[in-house]
């Protein structure tokens, strides 16, 4: 596995030197968006050099820090510096996965008789005191019907990150997305670690590159509750003097606002905002991506622009509460879920945003057995990832295509993504029920119905 | 520039002798190249005081101009050395310079309203002509007679917008001798021709015809405006006019010989010169050859050693026809264009596909000495510039030699506006130095925008035309004067997206937003159940599926 994970760099290090290679990258769409672009950062290094305002054009939209960071960076540290956070992200990853085999050992399982005697008592029982018994813990590792797991290793999420093609590009390419990821996965790691400060300056440095990290926020404040024990929330105000979330909160709070301050410091305006989180917001660059929004918002009617840019961005938060309430048990599991529908419905995603998400998916590798359309999400996986270039050249290069074929291309990865959302939520549900209240269906092939 | 001077000159006899009066001018320069073609030159100046009424000065007054200048163009085989105002890009150009303190508004909402009265002026599409294309150049068309701190200068240009008769008629009813002669009639002469009264215009206008106009290889036609104030109420108005028609007697005659005349170039004839006072009508022919040629008509011309031409000069209401028949008339097709400007500029587009692509400008001077010049690209917002991609060869215009700079060759100053998506355009403003004998090469990169659907033309995958670069050669000493050159118009294609389906993706891409909204909240709402034996009851259909054992309720 270790060898895995070294080859995995050395394939970044000895690409790294390809230039070309590089640039041909940097120039993918599918790859680097106009938000993360490494080609339109040297041109906001090159503008904030030669005194002009880079927010001003409508080239530049990134951070002024991270703007700042490659004014002083020397141009041949930059590839490394990549490769550099993807190790990092690797190595969070693995710490991550760590306390999450621990989490996965430690869960418990209702135990189930399968005699029939047994089990009309415990039917009999249950009606007696009908919730308390949801309760009863103890493992019995002899139960046949509780599932054997094959063990979480680590260091193999860290070589699911480091190994995939998706997050090598992203990384050769030089896309800012590589910040992005690692500040998410930074924040993430000092939330099970249970740092409260560290993990919400990450996640503040994260929403700062990229806006959409906000709705990790409160999966992290839950994970930094379990890993503290304290309650989430207060249940009266002042009965607990110390809750996770309202302190994450304030603190959240306090880093964007100091991050923000420290930009228009540097920038001598507010003009970043509307060029940074403007251009997210309201997507005013329509260059194709993986995702949904740029074609849809090349072709919008004017006048309904507005309505389907606040449905758009409306759908991308709504089910944050939903979705932090329902499996409140599993925070991790709520950040991989929260990976998903940014990748999906961020109005810039790109491959990395997948690459980084894919992890934490197989942190959960215990639901793969639960999932139905695998098989299915797999395949489209792997034909679009060929379909989207060859395609994006039928329309741009060779004329034979139009904008319909790419289009379709990214329909199918939306369409893949929503089902491995489905089925991987689908799949904790269904989990969670065995392993409580559905106890009597365990591991068999049984019809179950959603009420 | 002696033609200015005269013309300056007679402007202040005029003007002292009486206001009243306006002093025109009107010069029609035929001039013949080797290869036959002819270009026809129509100047016409006039002066208009502070008491009279011109359309043109009008607006000068209103809108608080201080110079001003339009061109419609068409065509690109313009012979540089026939024109004497200059090569210019197909399509509008415009710039004007505008008072910065005037009673009415913002030099913005003047520069628009003027763009809307020259529209409704000439009858073109100048209106198209908004904040997304104007520019305000910071080193180009700088000229001595506007002071820059007391005025500011606004530049745009439409290089899709087709010149044709209904802009000429406009604008040769601005002419000195404009009015209908039917109408001087009983002011000069009544024994006008017949065809006059019906309404053909007096001196060489009466050459305008549209069917030989707009069948040349190249027309420009031009006005430039300029207001001086000598005091704050005596103010006159220049005005020039110029149109430039490549005409080729050649392609044009059955013989393909080089033999023309103004009834054959034009299908018209001079119905005299222009019956008002002051005027001077003159038509001067070039030729290519000094001898063996001879001249048609009943009016003999003069050769004139100082302008290198033969000069006619024009009656009152007399019919004038010329022409020339030479004794060996076939065209020499040997010879190339070969123009003799020190300083060329030449600009194209690199790269393939409709995403990235890159531009070319190649500057070449052909001058011993160094000459400074500064270029002007105004390109359209949805040319996502990379100026950081800037880059600069020179090498040496014979030995093909890549030149080290150094000393004060190496200065280049960039002054550099980037585009604001719909708003405004990219300015980029590139001083220079051009080493004697050397030929400069820039190069850039850009991206092409991909824009919304109801942003590209009606014939979207022609692609956008951009206008053309403007360099700006700086005198090299006091005597010369600053002069521009206008490089090619570019076509740039833009993606394009499929114009008929904004419904289809509506529908399909919220049919996955609904997909992901309808699971996920199914999820989160509905709890899970196990289903007994009597909801699993074998549906007649489903014949194939064997019976399972199911656990009971639970």
């Amino acid at each position: 596995m270790e060898v895995l994970a070294v080859l995995g760099v050395v394939i970044r290090l000895a690409l790294v030197q390809r230039t070309d290679f590089a640039r041909t990258l940097d120039q993918r769409v599918e790859v680097s968006t106009p938000v993360t672009s490494f080609k339109r950062m040297q041109e906001g290094v090159f503008l904030w050099r030669n005194n002009i305002n880079p927010y001003e054009g409508g080239v530049f939209h990134q951070a002024p820090l991270l703007l700042a960071l490659f004014h002083v960076l020397d141009d041949r540290m930059i590839p490394y510096l990549f490769i550099l956070l993807d190790i990092l992200v690797a190595k969070m990853l693995v710490e991550i996965a760590k306390h999450r085999a621990l989490d996965l050992k430690n869960q418990t399982w209702r135990p189930f008789f399968p005699s029939k005697e047994e089990k009309e008592a415990l039917l009999a029982h249950e009606s007696a005191e009908s919730k308390t018994v949801t309760k009863e813990s103890g493992v019995k590792k002899s139960d046949p019907t509780i599932p054997t797991e094959s063990a979480l290793v680590p260091l193999f999420v860290g070589v699911v990150y480091l190994l995939n093609p998706l997050s090598i590009v992203t990384c050769l390419a030089r896309s800012m997305l590589v910040f992005n990821t690692a500040a998410v996965v930074t924040g993430v790691y000092f939330a099970v670690k249970g740092r409260q400060v560290y993990s919400m300056f990450f996640l503040a440095l994260a929403s700062y590159v990229s806006m959409y990290p906000v709705m990790f926020v409160l999966p992290c404040s839950m994970l930094i509750a379990k890993s503290l024990k304290v309650k989430i929330w207060p249940n009266i105000i002042f009965e607990q003097p110390f809750s996770a979330s309202p302190v994450s909160f304030l603190l959240f709070a306090t880093f964007t606002i100091a991050l923000l301050g420290v930009s228009n410091v540097l920038m001598g305006s507010w003009d970043f905002l509307e060029s940074t989180y403007g251009v997210i917001l309201l997507v005013p660059d329509l260059q194709p991506n993986t995702g949904l929004w740029w074609y849809i918002f090349i072709e919008m009617f004017d006048q309904f622009r507005l309505f389907f840019l606040l449905v758009f961005q409306v759908f991308v938060v709504a089910f944050v509460l939903p979705l932090s309430l329902k499996f409140r048990e599993h925070p991790l599991f709520v950040v991989a879920v929260f990976g998903i529908i940014i990748a999906t419905f961020k109005s810039y995603p790109a491959v990395g945003d997948v690459a980084a998400y894919i992890p934490f998916v197989f942190m959960y590798q215990e639901l793969f057995k639960y999932m139905k359309n695998l098989y299915i999400i797999t395949h489209l996986g792997f034909s679009t990832c060929i379909l989207l270039p060859l395609f994006y050249n039928l329309w741009i290069y060779a004329g034979s295509g139009n904008a319909n074929f790419f289009y379709a291309i990214t329909l199918i990865v939306g369409v893949a993504q929503v089902l491995l959302l489905g089925d991987f939520i689908g799949a904790m549900v269904r989990r969670e029920w065995e392993r409580g209240e559905g106890y009597a269906f365990r591991g068999r092939r049984i019809e179950v119905m959603l009420k | 520039m002696r033609r200015l001077v005269a013309i300056i000159i007679a402007a202040w006899v005029s003007i002292s002798a009486s206001a009243a009066q306006s002093t025109q001018h009107e010069t029609l320069h035929l001039h013949q190249r080797p290869s036959g073609r002819v270009t026809a030159h129509f100047a016409f100046a006039q002066s208009v005081a502070q008491s009279q009424a011109h359309a043109l000065d009008d607006i000068a007054r209103g809108f608080g101009i201080d110079e001003m200048a339009l061109s419609f163009t068409q065509g690109t085989r313009c012979d540089s050395i026939a024109t004497k105002v200059g090569c210019r890009p197909p399509g509008v150009v415009l710039w004007a310079w505008m008072r910065n303190n005037h009673s009415l508004s913002s030099v913005d909402t003047r520069w628009s309203a003027l763009t809307n009265a020259l529209a409704g002026t000439f009858c073109a599409s100048l209106n198209f002509i908004t904040p997304e294309n104007s520019a305000e150049p910071q080193s180009s068309f700088t000229h001595s007679s506007v002071n820059s701190s007391l005025s500011s200068l606004r530049y745009a240009s439409l290089p899709r917008e087709i010149t044709c008769t209904e802009n000429l008629t406009p604008w040769s009813k601005l002419l000195p001798c404009s009015t209908k002669v039917n109408h001087l009639a009983h002011i000069k002469d009544r024994k006008m021709k017949p065809y006059c009264i019906l309404g053909s215009k007096a001196g060489i206008a009466s050459l305008f015809n549209a069917y030989a106009i707009y069948d040349a290889d190249y027309h420009s036609m031009s006005v430039e405006v300029s207001r001086k104030c000598t005091s704050d109420t005596e103010c006159t108005t220049e005005i020039r006019q110029d149109l430039v028609v490549a005409l080729d007697p050649v392609r044009k005659g059955y013989q393909r010989n080089m033999d023309w005349s103004l009834q054959f170039l034009f299908g018209k004839e001079v119905a005299g010169s222009c019956p008002l006072n002051e005027i001077e009508t003159n038509i001067l022919v070039t030729l290519p050859k000094a001898e063996g040629f001879e001249f048609e008509g009943k009016v003999k011309p003069v050769y004139n050693d100082e302008k290198n031409a033969w000069v006619y000069s024009l009656e009152l209401a007399k019919q004038f026809s010329m022409g020339v028949k030479y004794s060996d008339s076939k065209p020499d097709l040997s010879e190339k264009s070969k123009s003799t400007e020190l300083i060329q500029i030449h600009r194209h587009l690199t790269g393939y596909g409709r995403e990235r692509g890159g531009i070319k400008i190649r500057i070449s001077n052909r001058d011993t000495k160094p000459r400074t010049v500064t270029l002007l690209e105004v390109l359209p917002w949805f040319i996502k510039l990379y100026m950081h991609t800037l880059q600069r060869t020179t090498y040496h215009i014979t030995s093909q030699e890549v030149l080290s700079l150094s000393g004060e060759v190496v200065n280049q100053t960039l002054k550099y506006q980037p585009a604001i998506p719909r708003i405004r355009p990219s300015v980029i403003e590139l001083t220079a130095t051009l080493p004697g004998e050397s030929i400069t090469v820039f190069t850039f990169q850009f991206d092409r925008a991909f824009i919304k659907y109801t942003e590209h033309p009606p014939d979207a995958n022609r692609g956008f035309d951009t206008g053309a670069a403007i360099l700006t050669v700086h005198p090299a000493s006091r005597t010369e004067k600053e002069y521009r050159l206008f490089s090619d118009v570019l076509l740039i294609a833009l993606p394009t997206p499929d114009f008929s389906m904004p419904y289809n993706v509506i529908t399909m891409s919220c049919t996955i937003v609904a997909l992901y909204f309808g699971t996920v909240f199914n999820l989160i709402v509905k709890k899970l159940e196990g289903l007994d034996d009597s909801q699993l009851k074998k549906k007649w259909w489903m014949f194939w599926v064997k019976e399972r054992s199911v656990l009971g309720k639970k």
